[in-house]
């Protein structure tokens, strides 16, 4: 992994080039980091895994049109090529209508909220020994088998623009996921996504996965309809995925979410309030600048229920005739980590208030038939428990998730006040989420024949 | 340094891996090279380039498995480092047990030559050809409005050189070119959406057969005509007709995926999941004699093909499913080392810096002989669910469903009417039982499978006839 400085040299290497063959406008990214991973299933290690890498991404624009291309820090030298056969492509299309130049620098930027664990970089034998943890935890709970991934993350970027900006980032993460089986169906999957390898806590993850697996082992079928539901912290985040991606300009502009038309619109319970925030102390994907340069900052996208903003680039902006809100990704416009204002509800008060119906403690898979109307269906697993007075009577088997977005949103009934990050593979739309549990009434569940 | 497709890298690799202590070892390098043009309604938006060279090792140490990867392919100290670093982590794992299989070796060079260079085509052409795509979709029926429209058309060069501490040596070098588009369709104050992929690991010359500008017409209409003229869907059990785009898609889901025999060894239990299938049930009856399910990577010019898997072991068509018994499932070395058999080339990786795991290539129910009619003729209620939208099955694989867009009401051996989102939600056993009939109109779908963690994303084709299931419950969205 190359140092900060070494970063900043490449920039201004690879700005010398593009000056020479004269463009309009630039942006110039250098990302180098290292990753570590180690995944284990059926309770041993499978595979430890390495990533030194270092990418170059340059943004070129002439006369109101725009190209991109990347290239491996060692084909730098085919940088002006590639920057010749870019503009070549773009020559002949017409302007962009939604064309906006890049924007000046800010005036204030915001201090990074976190500093990189260097343990992360130094010690990855501890990640090994974290890995063992889960599965010794896991198997002394009482399940039979374990499984899961941590993976550990060091990131240097450093971004200059032909606006006049010019700054680095540098951001650590780490997240353990962890699934534990008693059974090929009576499964329990936790995990925990941080800044800080010493915020990873083997033990507890692994412990909750195992529970869930055992607690599964009392399985029953229930009938498909509509089940008041509690979505644990895990299945609310890949909910909460679905917004986030829906809520980027780029996604409703191409028509590929449920949030079309909705600017302005209540479309939850007063009680959910949804904001994007990249300045987390603890957060998984901090970022001081977007892509163009543009400070970030703390935006709501669900305020007291309300859709009060869609996420915006330079591009967006212009065409929505909005605010450019510092969500910049390197094409299109992005949610950089999500986080659900904790309710007032603690667990078993969201289970009392169901009273009758169901936890689901996992949603993945999850597939639009309809993604203006946002109708689509989820597998659930990991823990799907029905819910009777208030308390757990037995695991369920063999029921699909099959609602719509709206619906989802709209009958939010309490949200819970203990939250977590969570981060994981599995997540739709790969934003990183802080959220409580919440309940939901009446959610719809088909079954297979 | 100038990328130089042979195998000086890779040998230089798989030598210092063994010098460290590795008892097996392999490398690839791999170049990447891409262009990708996106019209959104009707407005040109960036074009993008993209070169992704890099060397990635794998090794066997004390019975563990490491993988590392660099994008300092040219630099010999950057490839010692990384695989310094797969073996120190392989060796610190202390708990390894992994073998893998005895393989012939091979020295080999597998080079696509496109008719028609798509470099040879012109990026303006290139554009034209997307906006006029784009027209075709919006003016696609007079009673009808496209408001959102999404087209992206991607061309790739894949160049690789493999070794491995064995001896076998594999060059190779595919080209694939990609379409895909979705659409929001508006029709009597209603809504909906449809996405479609095409793909092949050939040239432009691959838009000479598509025949998009008809292809398109024909699927913005048939969602115009969903909207405008479908009907509610019959609840209950009847008889069902799927067209190859959701055969094909059952295949790779519902036989594909469980026959992978990592997730039937819990290799992936912690993301994609396991299997209902247990490895005892080779030879299980599972379906009639008409159903025959295969994978097959040497199809020339489908969009999954290669002739060495990155294990550098030779590709042959796979049955999984022949004649209705299990015949096989999809191996790598290191799952087939666990089973005893040999790998039957199913080790696949979406990049150079993704380590090699068991994937399908291009999967496919096998065709019949009969037409379309005939499998009709004695239907007296059913449902023909010819293109899908929503679809899902759950990680064992063993509860699916599909979501059909275009979709028909059969009554008395014909198509009488349009329906709206027939729900068709079944076990796989229940599935493949169900099949009694499939007709001679195989068809191939590009798809793009998702597996592992990272994630890998790999071009494969699903594909199938038409095919009848008997007595099946059909539910409406």
């Amino acid at each position: 992994m190359l140092s900060e400085n070494d970063l900043f040299n490449i920039v201004s290497e690879v700005e010398a080039l593009i000056k020479k063959i004269g463009v309009d406008g630039y942006a110039i990214a250098v990302g180098s980091n290292l990753s570590r991973q180690v995944r284990f299933a059926a309770n041993k290690i499978s595979v430890t895994k390495t990533w030194d890498e270092t990418e170059i991404s340059v943004l070129v624009e002439k006369d109101k049109r725009v190209a991109a291309f990347s290239v491996g820090l060692s084909s730098k030298d085919m940088i002006p090529n590639m920057a010749r056969r870019s503009l070549e492509a773009i020559k002949n299309a017409p302007p962009r209508e939604d064309y906006a130049p890049l924007p000046s620098p800010g005036e204030r930027y915001p201090s990074s909220p976190g500093a990189v664990d260097p343990s992360l970089r130094e010690n990855p034998e501890r990640l090994l020994d974290i890995a063992k943890e889960a599965i010794d935890t896991g198997l002394s709970e009482g399940a039979k088998k374990v499984a899961g991934t941590i993976i550990a993350n060091v990131y240097s970027y450093v971004l200059v623009t032909s606006a006049g900006f010019k700054d680095s980032a540098n951001l650590s993460n780490v997240y353990l996921d962890v699934r534990a089986f008693t059974s090929k169906e009576s499964t329990g999957h936790a995990s925990i996504a941080s800044r800080t390898l010493s915020e990873i806590k083997a033990k507890e993850v692994a412990s909750i996965a195992a529970r869930d697996a055992k607690f599964s082992q009392n399985i029953k079928s229930v009938d498909p309809g509509k089940y008041n539901t509690v979505f644990t912290i895990d299945a609310t985040a890949s909910l909460m995925n679905l917004v986030g991606g829906s809520a980027s300009a780029y996604a409703v502009d191409a028509g590929f979410s449920f949030l079309v038309n909705k600017l302005g619109s209540k479309i939850a319970p007063e009680k959910l309030t949804l904001e994007d925030n990249p300045l987390l102390p603890n957060g998984f994907r901090i970022r001081t600048f977007d892509d163009e340069g543009v400070p970030t900052r703390v935006l709501n996208v669900i305020n007291n229920g309300v859709l009060e903003n869609y996420l915006h680039n330079r591009f967006t902006a212009k065409k929505f005739n909005a605010e450019h809100n510092a969500h910049a990704g390197w094409l299109s416009p992005h949610a950089w980590e999500l986080v659900v204002y904790p309710g007032d509800a603690s667990w078993e008060e969201l289970l009392e208030i169901i009273n009758k119906g169901l936890i689901v403690s996992n949603a993945t898979y999850i597939r639009f038939q309809n993604y203006i109307a946002g109708t689509f269906s989820a597998i659930i697993r990991d823990g799907v428990f029905y819910v009777e007075n208030g308390e757990i009577k037995h695991a369920v088997k063999g029921l699909r998730l099959s609602d719509s977005m709206p619906n989802v949103l709209s009958n939010i009934m309490e949200i819970g006040k203990e939250r977590r990050q969570v981060f994981h593979w599995w997540l739709e739309s790969d934003i990183p989420v802080v959220t409580p549990a919440i309940a939901v009434k009446e959610v719809g569940y088909t079954k297979a024949f | 340094m100038e990328f130089k497709l042979d195998e000086d890298l890779v040998l230089f690799a798989v030598d210092y891996a063994l010098s460290k202590g590795a008892r097996y070892a392999e490398a690839r390098l791999q170049r990447d090279s891409s262009k990708a043009f996106i019209v959104k309604n009707g407005i040109p938006e960036a074009a993008g380039i993209s070169e992704s060279i890099g060397l990635s090792v794998r090794v066997l140490v004390d019975g563990s498995l490491g993988f590392a990867s660099t994008d300092q392919w040219d630099n010999k100290d950057a490839i010692k480092s990384v695989v310094d670093d797969a073996v120190r982590l392989a060796k610190a794992n202390k708990l390894g047990d992994e073998e893998l299989s005895e393989e012939p070796t091979y020295k080999a060079k597998v080079f696509i030559d496109p008719i028609k260079n798509p470099d040879n085509v012109d990026s303006s052409d290139k554009i034209l050809f997307l906006t006029e795509l784009d027209k075709i979709i919006q003016t696609a029926h007079k009673e009808a409005k496209y408001p959102n429209r999404f087209l992206n058309l991607s061309e790739r060069l894949t160049q690789k050189a493999y070794a491995n501490s064995d001896g076998t040596v594999v060059i190779s070098s595919i080209p694939r070119i990609a379409f895909f588009t979705f659409f929001v369709t508006v029709a009597s104050n209603q809504f909906d959406t449809r996405y479609i992929q095409l793909g092949a690991a050939r040239g432009w010359e691959a838009f000479d057969e598509w025949n998009l500008h008809d292809y398109l017409k024909e699927q913005a209409e048939s969602i115009a005509r969903v909207l405008l003229e479908g009907k509610e869907t019959p609840e209950g059990i009847m008889d069902i007709i799927l067209g190859p785009e959701v055969s094909g898609l059952s295949a790779h889901e519902a036989v594909g995926h469980p026959y992978e025999a990592d997730r039937i060894m819990g290799r992936e239990g912690a993301q994609a999941g396991e299997s209902f299938i247990d490895p005892d049930m080779l030879g299980k009856k599972v379906g009639k004699e008409v159903l025959t399910v295969m994978d097959d990577p040497t199809i020339p010019n489908s969009y999954g093909f290669y002739l060495y898997d990155e294990e550098g072991v030779i590709a042959r068509p796979r049955y999984l499913i022949k004649e209705g018994y299990i015949n096989e499932f999809l191996h790598n070395r290191e799952t087939a080392a666990k089973s005893g058999v040999n790998s039957n080339a199913a080790a696949r990786a979406s990049a150079y810096n993704r380590e090699p795991i068991v994937r399908m290539a291009n999967t496919y129910i096998a065709p019949g002989d009969m037409k379309f009619e005939e499998l009709i003729e004695d239907i007296k209620l059913g449902i023909y669910i010819k293109t899908f939208g929503e679809w899902n099955i759950d990680d064992l694989r063993y509860n699916m469903r599909f979501v059909g867009k275009e979709a028909w009401l059969i009554e008395n051996g014909e198509l009488k009417y349009l329906v709206r989102n027939p729900i068709l939600e079944i076990t796989t056993p229940k599935f493949y039982e169900s099949i009694d009939a499939v007709d001679n109109d195989l068809r191939f779908y590009a798809a793009t499978c998702g597996k592992g963690d990272p994630g890998q994303g790999v071009p494969v084709y699903v594909g199938g006839p038409n095919i009848r299931l008997r007595n099946i419950r059909v539910l409406k969205r």
